[in-house]
């Protein structure tokens, strides 16, 4: 699961609408309870008055009852000439003992519908979640919303994990100490993956052939989030600067993962680069599944960047 | 200041949550202390009291005959009413989605729990035995004693018992959003963790609050009528008896009206001098002193209404006994002074300045009124018991009642363990619906 922050209440209910539209589950955290967000999910529970009313009923017919036997069957006892069974005067103690278990199971229908008390829950180890009773909104999403997540103004996302709750029993697991493959600010107008329909920027490819302009704006955050994730993704095999040079490549003699400097690749469209990662090439697999569509023309910046900064003469990289 | 106006307009909410939960981590005040130290002496005095009334007896109080009934009834009734207004603004309001509720009615509610505290003490000390006190529920004893259900006392037990608990439950789950910012916002281990714990867990998803909101409508409408009903039962310990001034068919409807009016002059009392100590003004507004005092009126006006028509039936009736308690008994027999300087100038002339605007919005003007009302009430009570039980039947066994010093004391500590107990409730507890306010911030209604 991801546990994603926003800013206040108005954006986490329209990030929250947004991704239930797409068909992702959404629950929020609010510190104090979202109007709108009842409308959202009509009708809101109606079990809890059912059961409510029906405790009130026996909670009633069971003090009557009682009333009846120990005065009428029982030990009838004479009061005034007044006959055993005295209906006017076991009124007050019927509506009493139905009010009080109409009560107590609207309170214990209330912590049972919440799963209360529970004094730990995987959330509570996300840093900074004690704050969404004061004033912090968090949403919670499956881990395939990230690229919406960000569009959708979130200020940061925690992945967060119901396993945490089994391995939790060990020690305190504070999921910030650990990787985080979503905390990271989104490169400007990013593209969201399961929005998209253009082919240009979807599948790299423009009436017959393969894109040959990056079809989405290339900023310095792009650039920079394009080198991170090559270098997480790509540099293992196709080296950090992209020459081939690894020893995941001495390994595979019989077809080594090329060099992504040579000349054939830089004559490639960008459309064919962004198709290599998102449906493979020859022996590597697809990167769909890693890199989100944004990430996707990331790289390809990022390593047309490369391609330009390792073919400088030597006589030309004096600095300006 | 600067700074709070500054946070404030950074983080509204955070810095709302503050101003309420930040008190409950800051050192006792001087005043504080000394508040502390003396209402704890006067619930030191209510114990003694009750100790020497278990080992005397009741023959501790000064009640006698024909005054069986005195202060021990009296007190109940008064602090059973005190309790009223409390769940009538937490209730009651809510259903009628009154917003301005809101900053008052944790306030309220914790005035409601602990006057019940006080009230239910009284008829179990005046059962005599109070150790058999658990003979009034129905149990298969050994010998086969049962509680007799056509006399008021176990309607008495049912209602106060029910009334505490549900008043209880009331008061903790509307706590639970706040229990839950005190736990993410006081520094220290163990405070922190003694909130997390009462929070019980709270994390306040969407589903969570829809269930919630359900539920604390469901509480609402569950104690509205209880409440109704609690005083009805109370005022039934009188209408079921023949004794002239107690026998009367308007005592129901007229015993809620008086308990919801000294319960709103006892809120007025409290909370007039909280939201000056405790610098809430913002927050507890005078405009909330205003609807206050508009309810201070109207019941007032409620319980004169009651007043007329109870003596108009006592005149109709043409009982010689129910004409000679309530136009000689009370106003010119031996409790004259309590019938015209507290139970009238209390409950009929005091509350008529309210009419005035002025007044409606000055704390100094509204706080001698309430305490005005305040002991009004209680002498309306005391009259009903002891005026009419002086004077019954049978004129030659006439006589009357003077409090002991017992009765005095117990008089006395329940206000202060009143008191010990709110003071607690001041420091530990966040003393305003955060979450309710947070939410009236965010889309006012």
């Amino acid at each position: 699961m991801l546990l994603a922050e926003f800013d206040g209440p108005d954006e986490l209910l329209h990030a929250a609408r947004e991704l239930r539209e797409k068909g992702y589950p959404a629950e929020t955290y609010s510190p104090f309870a979202l109007e709108s967000e009842e409308e959202l999910e009509a009708p809101p529970r109606p079990w809890l008055p059912w059961l409510v009313g029906i405790a009130f009923v026996l909670g009633a017919v069971t003090a009557y009852l009682v009333q009846w036997y120990v005065a009428a069957r029982d030990y009838p006892l004479d009061v005034g000439g007044k006959p055993p069974h005295s209906p006017l005067a076991f009124v007050p103690i019927t509506f009493e003992m139905g009010i009080l278990a109409a009560a107590l199971t609207t309170v214990v229908g209330l912590l049972a519908g919440m799963r209360l008390p529970r004094l730990s829950r995987p959330e509570f180890e996300v840093e900074g979640f004690e704050d969404a009773s004061v004033d912090r909104f968090f949403l919670a999403t499956h881990e395939r919303a990230s690229a919406t997540l960000w569009l959708l103004g979130a200020k940061r996302i925690v992945a967060f994990t119901l396993l945490a709750l089994l391995v939790g029993g060990c020690d305190l697991q504070r999921m910030t100490d650990q990787h985080r493959p979503g905390v990271r600010t989104p490169p400007a107008r990013a593209i969201p993956t399961n929005e998209i329909v253009d082919p240009r920027i979807a599948e790299g490819l423009e009436g017959d052939g393969f894109v040959r302009e990056i079809p989405i704006p290339v900023t310095r955050p792009l650039l920079e989030r394009g080198r991170d994730r090559f270098e997480v993704f790509c540099a293992a095999c196709h080296g950090v600067l992209g020459n081939g040079d690894t020893v995941v490549a001495d390994r595979m003699a019989l077809r080594r993962p090329r060099s992504l400097l040579e000349e054939e690749v830089r004559k490639e469209p960008v459309g064919e680069l962004y198709s290599a990662i998102a449906h493979g090439y020859g022996l590597m697999t697809s990167y769909a599944a890693q890199l989100p569509v944004e990430d996707r023309w990331a790289v390809v910046a990022y390593l047309r960047a490369l391609q330009v900064s390792q073919s400088v003469p030597a006589d030309r990289g004096a600095p300006r | 200041m600067i700074e709070l106006l500054e946070r404030q307009k950074e983080r509204p909410y955070a810095a709302l949550t503050d101003e309420v939960i930040a008190p409950l981590a800051e050192p006792w005040s001087p005043l504080g202390h000394a508040l502390f130290v003396a209402t704890a002496a006067g619930t030191g005095i209510l114990a003694a009291a009750i100790f020497w009334t278990f080992f005397h007896g009741i023959g501790a109080w000064g009640n006698n005959q024909p005054v069986a009934w005195a202060f021990g009834i009296t007190n109940f009734v008064f602090w059973i009413g005190i309790g009223h207004a409390g769940t009538f603004i937490s209730a009651f309001l809510v259903l009628l989605n009154q917003s301005w509720r809101t900053s008052i009615n944790r306030l309220a509610e914790a005035m409601t729990i602990f006057a019940v505290t006080q009230a239910g003490l009284f008829p179990l000390l005046h059962l005599g035995r109070p150790w058999f006190f658990y003979w009034l529920f129905p149990y298969p004893a050994t010998m086969r004693v049962w509680p007799n259900w056509k006399s008021a006392l176990p309607w008495d037990f049912a209602a106060v018992s029910t009334y505490l608990t549900v008043s209880v439950l009331f008061w903790y789950v509307g706590m639970l959003p706040d229990l839950a910012a005190a736990r993410a916002r006081l520094q220290g281990g163990l405070r922190r963790r003694i909130y997390g714990v009462l929070a019980l867990g709270w994390k306040g998803s969407g589903s969570d609050w829809r269930l919630y909101k359900v539920a604390y409508v469901l509480l609402a409408g569950l104690a509205t009528p209880l409440v109704i009903s609690v005083h009805s039962v109370v005022s039934l310990d009188f209408a079921t008896g023949v004794v002239p001034g107690w026998h009367s068919t308007i005592f129901p409807p007229y015993f809620v009206a008086g308990a919801l009016f000294s319960g709103f002059a006892m809120v007025l009392t409290l909370v007039i001098p909280v939201r000056k100590v405790f610098g809430i003004e913002h927050l507890i507004t005078a405009e909330h002193l205003d609807k206050l005092s508009k309810m201070l009126l109207l019941t007032g006006w409620c319980v004169i209404y009651s007043y007329v028509i109870e003596f108009f039936l006592a005149w109709k009736s043409g009982e010689p006994f129910d004409r000679y308690t309530h136009f000689v008994a009370w106003p010119l027999g031996p409790y004259w002074p309590v019938f015209w300087f507290m139970m009238i100038a209390g409950n009929v002339v005091a509350p008529q300045f309210l009419w005035s605007r002025r007044v409606r919005r000055s704390p100094v003007a509204l706080l001698p009124i309430c305490l005005m009302v305040n002991a009004g009430m209680w002498a309306e009570r005391f009259m009903i018991v002891a005026g009419s039980l002086s004077r019954d039947f049978l004129p030659s066994s006439w006589g009357e009642y003077a409090p002991s010093v017992t009765d005095l004391a117990l008089l006395f500590g329940t206000f202060s363990f009143f008191g010990f107990l709110f003071l607690l409730f001041l420091r530990f507890v966040p003393i305003v619906a955060v979450s309710e306010l947070k939410e009236e911030v965010h889309a006012p209604r």
